[in-house]
């Protein structure tokens, strides 16, 4: 938790409205490391074969961050295309997934998986940090 | 996983586990298993949770399997969610994806 210094009722109000006003920076910035270290554990584990995979580790990748009715969003995208042409988003869709004729090799999800209670905790952490710079720099 | 695959196989359509040596004949399935989602306590996994995906590959646009691989993932208690529906025009099948989490 946060912890807070003030002097005086109309400081503290100051400082929440200014908190609040510059709140979805913040999620933002407390936001980015944990979503760092989740398209470090999908890349960690994206196969990486001469020929078959090779660039698709390289190939990901985040989205700018988006406010959708006040959550804030980023993806891990694949992107462009391999050394044969192949789109990367497709190989990527097929490996995760698999077809009727390539078995699948989840990658994404079990990486998330592994990396989501430490990103959390880490978002948390982070925001904490953030709020507690932000009152007692006012 | 014995329940997952009971409920599965009781459904009559054609299921294997982790997959076919040779794909059978119309729709088939595949289940498999690929992770765990323990409940750790104590320094200890308290609860073992399972996770692993359920495909299915019909040519069947009304996608009638689609209801009773869901009652059969209900029935034997799992938690689970759709999480892809992909048509490959290359074979003409449809292929649905979910995501199943069981006790271990």
């Amino acid at each position: 938790m946060a912890k807070i210094k003030m002097d005086g009722l109309d400081d503290y109000i100051k400082q929440l409205t200014e908190l609040g006003e510059s709140v979805e920076g913040s999620i933002k910035r407390a936001v980015y490391p944990a979503a760092g270290m989740v398209i470090e554990a999908i890349k960690a584990n994206t196969p990486s074969e001469e020929g078959v995979t090779n660039g698709l580790r390289d190939s990901a990748a985040l989205v700018t961050f988006r406010n959708d009715s006040g959550y804030i969003y980023t993806e891990v995208v694949f992107e462009g295309y391999d050394s044969r042409g192949h789109p990367n988003p497709l190989k990527a869709r097929v490996l995760e997934s698999g077809s009727s004729t390539r078995q699948k090799h989840p990658f994404i999800r079990p990486a998330v998986n592994r990396v989501k209670a430490q990103a959390e905790a880490l978002i948390a952490a982070e925001f904490n940090k953030i709020c507690e710079e932000k009152m007692n720099n006012q | 996983m014995n329940e997952l695959e009971t409920a599965l196989t009781a459904t009559g359509l054609q299921f294997a586990h982790f997959g076919w040596s040779k794909a059978p004949a119309g729709d088939y399935g595949v289940y498999a298993e690929d992770g765990a989602n323990d409940l750790i306590a104590g320094n200890a996994h308290t609860e073992r949770i399972i996770e692993g995906t359920v495909d299915y590959f019909t040519r069947d646009a009304d996608l009638a399997a689609k209801a009773l691989i869901e009652a059969a993932l209900n029935g034997c208690g799992a938690a689970w969610y759709l999480n892809s529906v992909q048509f490959e025009d290359n074979t003409g099948f449809i292929h649905l994806e979910w995501v199943f989490q069981v006790m271990g």
